[in-house]
């Protein structure tokens, strides 16, 4: 800090600006200061090396960049000019963090202890429930999303329907923190009743019913996911019946899967305090008859990867990933059929994302079901109505899906 | 790459450490400028070359002026070769699209078309701290630094290339030949490394992405209260990230014995805008000071040459720091507030209490950060609608988050204010166990930024563009 200064008014300047330091030295404080910070960065830096890498978070659901490789000094220097190399290298370091998982947790702990009341967009809600926060969503897309499949789906002389599962945060009002703002969520629901109604589906309506069955404490979407649970399923499946006028089935007998399920909510909000969900299923008496085969191409051909025990693949129950019990995950081309010799059953198609997976088994009880995912399937619609005679089409995707992804179908 | 990113805080920074101090004092430049290429290249590999061509060129000019200082004219005129030189590249690959955007808008000039040029990232720093050289040395104010590897290192001196504070050469001068390294500094400088990473990740980035979901909304529908938020929000931004980038910058050079001038000095506790430039951005106004406002004759040719002279200084500035015009409007814009105060309202302000004067100069400088903030003058018009002539004036989502992020408004409300360092200069020399203490916090407070980037996919850098 000492400099020769050659005038005054260079002199006052420097007062101002020369940033004080403590009039005492300790040096024990110097010397822990300097070490620690030399032993957080040089140990997590080697660690990083170490430590065997992982390609895969099952606490996040994707797979993890590893450490860029390439096969030529030709292909590096292509990598590293057009700065892939440096993206790489600071995803790498990001993924593959030493103690990672602690770090989010400690940064989810701060945040919550800051009184912020949420982490990453995910609301620390009432009773353990973390929801997703969106104050705005892409209406555009939206509007465009349903009015494509208005579009295609009107070239055929069938009943459709459609129903738009909620988000937590626009349903669950009771387990929302005090003064949360539901207005948005008012607002888009408003201008979703007027886009629905300039097409030619019949409106399912969920969300009011989902508010009272909340309001009544019931269970109806996971505490630590954003997929509804089978009871907010079922509600649902009881809601459909009513607009299209089939029987809903109601002798179930519940069955709870496993205690242990943490979803994507939890993920993403670093609420590592937060405990499990449970899952529970709705089985029938008569379920060792009905079967989901899982169609190999995404094409719409007939050859199947593999068939499920009624609607589940158990093999996920022991991974993070345990909504994926459901239909094994998401697939292009599903079909759910019943053995049922004497009774010839009616058909439906439903073009669907991953709620549907959960809603499948309440109506599969009424009718054989053809599931078609447009995020996956490659094939033309027209095909899929060959030869085919629906009782209706059912189109389910939830708000977050409708107002985040575009929809293609052929 | 960014100071505030896993791969510079455990790949680069223990390198560049590990070899600064493992060879000879002798060798240190050439390590400098050796690891400060590979921290420039690493965005952008392409302009290293650039910079080595701006390098040599005023190299040469330096030690050209030195060989005729004798000979006037000459040397002034290898001074302009340079100034023009720099200039000229600057001018180029950062305005050229602004000009020809411009000029197509004139008929006959309408097939003009922009290239598409990326920005060098810190060309308007390193310019101007380049040209800070030629001339000090032309003025004799520096001496000719012989040595092309120190030269080198002080044009790419990693710490301040990106994002200042830009260093004349005759403050660092004697320091790129000698400079002390010892516990003391090398401590001082990690302290001080580590309260500017804390700001920026703790601070600007989360006051940054809570005002970036505010802008998601559309603007018919921005309640007042929301936009006030929004707009704070992006005031404590672009102090705490800007101010952090220069603590990390004076941190490190500290650390590798360089004491740099300090670029920021609590500039929201400011009672005039006067004030204000006099604590914001410290080494731009004295680079201005020195180089534009003195030369044309400061404020000692008469009230209008000063007035002029104070035109074309904060022309340049608005200009400086973008290549859009809503730069420029914000540059005029303190003009006039600053010939405003300084012709009349500065002898009224005095006269008015603290509280108000602090009122007064907020509010014009957090408008200040609308019209910066606003490439696109008629989105920022619509804004600034909201936040004045607003039917809405509070909804939901405005109380909500009001009340949600007091803890945090309060804590960066402080953070502005240099009463946490009186107070930590004051425990520091009262009890023992203080400094040991807060040592250890200082890591804590590594650690806890580290968990920030870990989770985090926000995390820009707003002065990048410059």
């Amino acid at each position: 800090m000492d400099k020769t200064t050659d005038n005054t008014d260079k002199k006052n300047k420097k007062k101002e600006n020369v940033r004080q330091e403590p009039a005492v030295r300790v040096k024990a404080a110097d010397m822990i200061v300097s070490v620690l910070f030399l032993l957080i960065i040089f140990g997590f830096g080697i660690m990083i090396y170490v430590l065997p890498q992982k390609s895969f978070s099952e606490d996040e659901n994707r797979s993890l960049q590893t450490l860029p490789s390439f096969e030529s000094p030709g292909d590096f220097f292509k990598s590293l000019f057009s700065g892939k190399f440096g993206d790489d290298v600071g995803k790498f370091y990001a993924d593959q963090f030493p103690a990672r998982d602690v770090f989010v947790g400690a940064k989810g702990v701060f945040e919550a202890a800051m009184l912020k009341g949420q982490n990453n967009d995910v609301v620390f809600g009432k009773d353990g429930y973390l929801l997703t926060r969106f104050d705005n969503s892409d209406e555009e897309l939206l509007k465009a999303n349903i009015n494509k499949l208005d579009t295609v789906l009107s070239k055929f002389d069938v009943p459709r329907y459609m129903i738009i599962p909620p988000r937590t945060q626009d349903v669950l009002l009771t387990k929302l923190p005090a003064g949360f703002p539901t207005d948005n969520a008012d607002g888009l629901y408003e201008r979703l009743d007027g886009i629905m109604a300039d097409t030619s589906f019949g409106y399912i309506k969920l969300r009011e019913t989902f508010i009272e069955e909340d309001a009544k404490g019931r269970e109806i979407y996971y505490k630590t996911d954003h997929h509804w649970t089978s009871l907010g399923a079922y509600t649902a499946y009881g809601k459909i019946a009513g607009a299209v006028g089939f029987d809903k089935a109601d002798d179930f007998n519940i069955v709870t899967v496993t205690e242990d399920f943490f979803g994507t909510t939890w993920s993403k909000a670093g609420a590592k305090w937060i405990s499990p969900d449970s899952i529970q299923i709705y089985d029938t008496p008569d379920r060792e008859s009905f079967h989901t085969d899982i169609m190999k191409y995404r094409d719409g051909s007939d050859e199947i990867l593999k068939t499920l025990d009624a609607f589940y693949d158990e093999s996920f129950l022991e991974t993070k990933d345990k909504y994926a019990y459901f239909l094994s995950g998401n697939y292009a081309d599903v079909r759910i059929y019943k053995d049922e010799a004497d009774k010839k059953r009616e058909k439906i198609l439903v073009f669907k994302d991953s709620f549907a997976n959960s809603l499948v088994p309440f109506l599969a009880v009424n009718y054989d079901i053809r599931l078609i995912d447009p995020r996956q399937y490659t094939g033309t619609t027209s095909s899929l109505f060959e030869g085919e005679n629906y009782a209706f089409v059912l189109c389910c995707f939830n708000m977050d899906f409708l107002t985040t992804n575009t929809i293609r179908m052929a | 790459m960014v100071f505030s990113s896993l791969e510079f805080l455990f790949a680069y920074l223990p390198i560049t450490l590990l070899l600064y101090f493992a060879v000879p004092f002798r060798f240190r430049n050439l390590v400098i400028f050796a690891v400060s290429l590979v921290f420039y290249g690493w965005g952008e590999p392409v302009y290293i070359l650039l910079m080595i061509l701006t390098i040599i060129i005023d190299y040469v000019c330096g030690y050209l002026i030195g060989k005729y200082r004798e000979n006037d004219r000459l040397a002034k005129r290898i001074l302009i070769i340079s100034v023009v030189a720099n200039l000229g590249i600057l001018g180029f690959f950062k305005y050229y699209d602004f000009i020809i955007k411009n000029l197509a808008l004139i008929p006959f000039l309408s097939f003009l078309k922009p290239i598409g040029l990326e920005l060098p990232i810190g060309i308007s720093f390193y310019t101007f701290q380049i040209m800070s050289y030629t001339i000090d040395v032309y003025r004799g104010e520096g001496n000719v630094q012989k040595n092309i590897i120190s030269f080198g290192a002080y044009v790419t001196l990693f710490p301040q290339l990106i994002a200042g504070p830009i260093v004349r050469y005759k403050d660092i001068d004697e320091q790129l030949n000698e400079r002390e390294h010892n516990i003391r500094k090398f401590s001082d400088g990690v302290r001080r490394c580590l309260a500017g990473l804390a700001k920026k990740v703790l601070l600007a980035n989360v006051a940054g992405e809570i005002f970036s979901k505010i802008l998601e909304t559309p603007f018919s529908r921005l309640s007042a209260a929301s936009a006030w938020l929004g707009i704070i929000l992006f005031t404590f931004q672009i102090y705490f990230d800007f101010s952090a980038y220069s603590d990390m910058a004076i941190g490190m050079g500290k650390m590798m014995g360089f004491d740099f001038l300090e670029n920021f000095n609590y500039p929201y506790i400011s009672e005039s805008i006067t004030e204000f430039w006099r604590r914001w951005h410290i080494s731009l106004s004295i680079w201005f000071r020195d180089y534009v406002y003195i030369p044309l004759g400061g404020n000692r040719k008469g009230k209008f040459k000063t007035y002029r002279n104070l035109f074309v200084v904060w022309l340049l500035t608005g200009f400086w720091h973008g290549a859009n015009w809503n730069y420029v409007i914000w540059g005029m814009y303190f003009f006039v507030l600053l010939v405003f105060e300084k012709a009349w309202f500065g002898e009224i302000l005095k006269k008015i209490p603290t509280v108000f004067r602090r009122v007064y100069a907020l509010f014009f400088i957090v408008i200040g950060w609308l019209i910066f903030y606003f490439e696109d003058s008629g989105a920022g018009f619509e804004y600034l609608k909201c936040m004045f002539a607003n039917p809405i004036v509070a909804d939901q989502t405005a109380l909500y988050d009001i009340v949600r992020l007091l803890p945090f408004l309060i804590v960066s409300c402080v953070a502005c204010t240099p009463l946490p360092r009186k107070l930590y200069l004051k425990l520091y020399d009262r009890f023992k166990a203080f400094p040991v203490a807060m040592s250890v916090v200082s890591a804590c407070f590594l650690l806890l930024s580290v968990a920030y980037l870990v989770d985090s996919s926000f995390n820009p850098f707003l002065y990048m563009q410059f």
